[in-house]
């Protein structure tokens, strides 16, 4: 294949790739980066990043997979940085059960307060727990979340059986009279 | 109930309203470009200025007469070719990596990086020698300073030293801890 054709077809992955996860790429940005210019900034390296990888992309994994690791990768050199005023993150099986119940007792929760509340949790995270929670509300099932994070699929299992536990006392328990979604 | 509580949440995430207008292919490229240029750029200049020590050290060696300055020579190109071959190893990293590598292995490798900077001590203590130094030898030697004086620069500075040294220590620890932490999942 000569170098235009390269050239062409990965441009053609990477407007296929950009198409089917942008919204999620830009939801993963949001979860990293609180601050709007930083976050913006972010999410374009993750873009650029992948345009970059994609001449490379040999198919032995799902474009889906590809994509993933390359943004939560991106993301976790970029944004995970040392910084001094960071809070302090925590593993899903630690101190997040405070965080829940903080949440567990208001009786109103609209859907502006719930994605606040839910990024709150999110950017609390350790790593490994906050790309396990994030690849889940994307909707990856178990096998899927193991192949982009190289945890075993019981390991992520466990992650994730402990995430929906958290969110229902979170967001469920929280609304139980409607006023959610 | 619990399936429509989870579902639910799925939803708000996804649904929340997107606030970046969408990047244009011609940006991407530009930028993607633009990287590859000044990554190829320094790959340039490191590897003419490592040509260039290692000439001047050749003509050294060549010329040189006493043997012990010519061994001295000698080993700054055993160290010079090292240098570029870590360097050439570091540079090497592909754009691909970051699809090909797992989450888990990635974060690892961060941390053992930051660990590896870390860990080396002696960059961050280097710089303070010359200034600490000095004022250890002006504690000593200079005239009209009694020895509480003396001794209370020399304490100075060998607090400082053991000051860095201990934060150096500590990060690395902390570091350890999280590389172990990923390494028992």
């Amino acid at each position: 294949m000569g170098d235009r054709a390269r050239a062409q077809e990965q441009e053609r992955r990477y407007l296929d790739a950009a198409a089917t996860f942008g919204p999620a790429l830009e939801r993963l940005a949001r979860a990293y980066e609180r601050d709007a210019d930083k976050r913006a900034d972010l999410l374009q390296d993750i873009h650029v990043a992948l345009w970059r990888s994609l001449g490379r992309f040999d198919g032995r994994c799902s474009l889906r997979t590809w994509v993933y690791r390359v943004a939560h990768n991106t993301a976790t050199s970029k944004a995970l940085r040392p910084r001094t005023n960071a809070p302090t993150l925590v593993a899903i099986d630690e101190s997040l059960d405070s965080l829940a119940d903080r949440a567990a007792g208001e009786q109103h929760l609209d859907r502006t307060r719930a994605i606040e509340r839910l990024h709150d949790l999110i950017g609390r995270l350790r790593p490994l727990d906050r790309q396990v929670m994030l690849l889940y509300l994307e909707q990856l099932d178990a096998a899927s979340i193991a192949e982009v994070t190289g945890l075993s699929t019981a390991n992520v299992s466990t992650r994730v059986h402990r995430i929906k536990q958290i969110l229902i006392r979170q967001f469920h328990e929280g609304s139980s009279d409607g006023t959610k979604s | 109930m619990e399936r429509k509580a989870e579902t639910d949440v799925e939803k708000i995430w996804q649904q929340q309203p997107l606030e970046t207008p969408r990047l244009s292919v011609d940006v991407i490229r530009t930028k993607a470009q633009r990287f590859d240029e000044k990554v190829q750029w320094w790959r340039n200049v490191g590897a003419a200025a490592v040509i260039v020590a290692l000439i001047a050290e050749v003509v050294q060696v060549w010329l040189g007469r006493d043997v012990i300055e010519r061994a001295g020579d000698l080993l700054t190109i055993a160290a010079l070719l090292y240098i570029a071959y870590e360097y050439h190893k570091y540079s090497q990293s592909a754009p691909d990596r970051l699809g090909r590598t797992s989450c888990v292995d990635f974060y690892r490798a961060q941390l053992v990086y930051e660990q590896n900077l870390a860990g080396q001590s002696i960059r961050y203590l280097l710089p303070f020698v010359p200034g600490v130094t000095l004022s250890l030898l002006h504690g000593v030697i200079g005239e009209g300073l009694t020895t509480v004086h003396r001794t209370g620069v020399a304490v100075v500075g060998i607090a400082l030293f053991l000051g860095v040294a201990w934060l150096n220590a500590r990060a690395t620890q902390k570091l350890q801890r999280e590389i172990d932490a990923i390494n028992g999942v």
